[in-house]
């Protein structure tokens, strides 16, 4: 639930601020008429991903990254003509002309950024199923649960910034809400560079420092965009706090104070939005995405030529670890679990041919594969093939399960565990 | 009204965005074309790129990694693509960001395969190496099927834009009970013996890899 939910808050958290910051922008700066646009952008984008999301999804129309290509190009020129449609001499121009102009590239602006996130959001209960899990099924609603919240806190995000965005200084609001579009323009350049030169079209190593570098750094973008949404409520906080405006009667008193009161709700509302991203892509990613430590490794007895766990050890219907170095040094896991309902056990590899020598877990009495978080089926535990664990030998005697160290010591588990 | 006009820019807004695709594509074509001076099969390679770029019914790219390097009696390409769900309990792909994958074909050889057929029963280990992360991602290639036909691939999970060297080691499939005719008569001549195996193809700093958005 949680990587699904911090997916979603990275995916939408440009879309949903960049917008709020243009609706806010908008508000003081253009007409009923041009705001028209974006609300009609909004809705455009959010149709157009539905349909991207099932062209991309059910049909072999959509090569994404041409796409990504087509949608990262546009934008960027849209944001460059409206920076100069935008500048002081078009401005003083006053004509409304040039500003319904600047409000189209706003909206076309708004139109991609929904187009762009959106679609793989909108994909999820799809791509959960074709991921294994029944509709029905727990895994299916945590992982919704995980996908709804996220979206809804985004939506939240992006009214709460709209309305700051609206009442904060213009001249401020602009600024920042340039510099963040400025910050996703460089992030989608470096983008289209990296795809070209994939496909080489561009020559091989074509400014690959600085697009790794981006690559890798990815989230430096949002907390680029976390810092920058974060200093407007700070702007309309600092002229919120007291009463500068002149009123006749008690009644005009109470007005202002309400006002007031609601800009300062607001405020805290992207503040908290902010620090709730934070939380969510900073040490709740790090929780989520925490690295499993495998149980310990059970002592069994060695008799000459094979080991010998008795039933006693591993009849709990846990799963168990063991381990036996090789001539060459390695140490090759294997597990046991007893199958439920069953007498028989399961046995096989710590590791299968898919993630290698990652090793199993137990989850909630599921064993787990530690790299790719698949389910395995206990009782098949012990069968060949897909994710299941390699397969030993092992023969049952008196009680016991006994494993030859021939077996463990073949060549592929020495280099499947290392030496 | 307003249906009609929100109707008319999404329309509008797809179409334009549709349209950059021929203007995306052509400029490619032109800048792969001069920077060919590397061997016929790179060549070979591009042109293909550009034709699936035409290519609308089909909607994965295929990133190439390496061509035709020869490895014993192998022609053996690198690709990669977006990781794919798998028959088999390896339907859940969520924690991988790419699919990794050898195309392996046979060059002349002495038993029995035909040039240009894929060769199956080994067993493919294979290592990445980041130059500057020193990151190391290895595995075993699984066996399988896509709709061009069989290959040795595997999701992998790799999060770090690095420049990555590839060692591919190649088992003979002897090791896996696959057999060759040893007799005159019907034998084509050779014995998996033949070749010193495994075979090992190596390739330093092959690969500028940064994930991408499937």
């Amino acid at each position: 639930m949680l990587k699904y939910l911090i997916a979603t808050i990275e995916t939408l958290f440009p879309a949903a601020v960049l917008t709020g910051m243009l609706y806010g922008c908008a508000k003081q700066r253009f007409g009923e008429k041009e705001k028209r646009f974006l609300r009609i952008a909004t809705a455009a984008g959010i149709v157009a991903a539905i349909v991207m999301a099932y062209l991309k999804n059910k049909t072999r129309l959509i090569r994404t990254d041409t796409w990504n290509v087509r949608i990262f190009g546009v934008s960027i020129v849209c944001f460059l003509v409206f920076l100069i449609l935008d500048s002081e001499p078009f401005r003083k121009k006053n004509r409304s002309i040039w500003r319904t102009a600047a409000a189209f590239f706003c909206a076309v602006l708004v139109f991609l950024q929904w187009f762009y996130a959106l679609p793989d959001v909108l994909a999820n209960p799809y791509t959960i199923i074709l991921g294994g899990d029944a509709l029905f099924s727990t895994g299916f609603l945590y992982r919704m649960i995980g996908v709804v919240t996220g979206l809804a806190l985004m939506i939240f995000t992006c009214a709460a910034v709209r309305f700051v965005a609206g009442r904060v200084r213009i001249s401020y609001a602009a600024f920042l809400c340039k510099t963040a579009f400025l910050l996703i323009s460089i992030q989608q350049f470096l983008k289209i560079v990296s795809i070209l030169r994939a496909r080489r079209i561009l020559p091989r190593g074509t400014l690959f420092a600085l697009t790794s570098f981006s690559a890798n750094h990815a989230d430096y973008y949002i907390y680029g965009l976390i810092v920058l949404t974060a200093v407007l409520p700070l702007l309309l906080l600092a002229v919120s706090m007291r009463i500068s405006e002149p009123y006749e009667n008690p009644a005009q008193l109470r007005k202002i104070r309400a006002g007031l009161r609601r800009r300062r709700r607001w405020s805290f509302a992207v503040m908290l939005c902010c620090f709730t991203v934070t939380l969510f892509v900073t040490g709740i990613k790090a929780y989520a995405n925490r690295p499993v430590e495998l149980s310990a490794i059970e002592d069994c007895i060695r008799d000459g030529d094979v080991l010998i766990i008795p039933f006693s050890q591993v009849e709990d219907g846990h799963l168990h670890r063991f381990a036996y170095t090789t001539q060459q040094g390695a140490a090759v896991r294997f597990i046991i679990i007893k199958k439920p309902g069953s007498s028989s056990y399961g046995i096989g590899l710590d590791a299968c041919d898919i993630c290698g020598e990652t090793g199993y877990y137990e989850r909630a009495g599921q064993v787990v594969c530690n790299r790719c978080d698949v389910v395995m089926n206990i009782n098949t535990i012990g069968f060949k093939g897909g994710c299941n664990p390699k397969l030993i030998d092992y023969r049952i005697e008196d009680g016991q399960i006994v494993i030859p160290v021939e077996t463990l010591d073949t060549e592929e588990n020495n280099r499947l565990f290392g030496k | 009204m307003k249906k009609k006009t929100l109707a008319l820019m999404t329309v509008l807004a797809m179409a334009t965005l549709a349209a950059c695709s021929s203007q995306t594509a052509a400029p490619a074509a032109q800048s792969s074309a001069p920077a060919s001076s590397e061997t016929s099969a790179q060549v070979e390679a591009s042109v293909e790129v550009e034709e699936a770029g035409e290519e609308p019914e089909v909607g994965f790219q295929e990133y190439p990694i390496w061509e035709d390097e020869e490895v014993g009696f192998l022609n053996v390409s690198g690709v990669y693509f977006q990781p794919v769900p798998m028959s088999g309990g390896n339907e859940n792909y969520e924690q991988y960001n790419l699919h990794f994958e050898a195309d392996v074909s046979t060059m002349e050889n002495d038993l029995g395969y035909g040039v240009g057929e894929w060769v199956p029963y080994m067993t493919v280990d294979f290592e990445l190496t980041g130059k500057n992360s020193g990151e190391v991602i290895s595995g075993t290639f699984m066996p399988m099927n896509a709709d061009d036909g069989p290959h040795y691939g595997a999701n992998i999970a790799m999060p770090t834009a690095d420049t990555y060297s590839v060692k591919i080691t190649f088992n003979s499939p002897g090791e896996n009970g696959y057999l060759i005719h040893l007799d005159e008569e019907t034998g084509p001549g050779g014995a998996l013996e033949d070749y010193e195996w495994p075979l090992v193809l190596e390739l330093e700093d092959v690969w500028e890899y940064e994930p991408v958005e499937w």
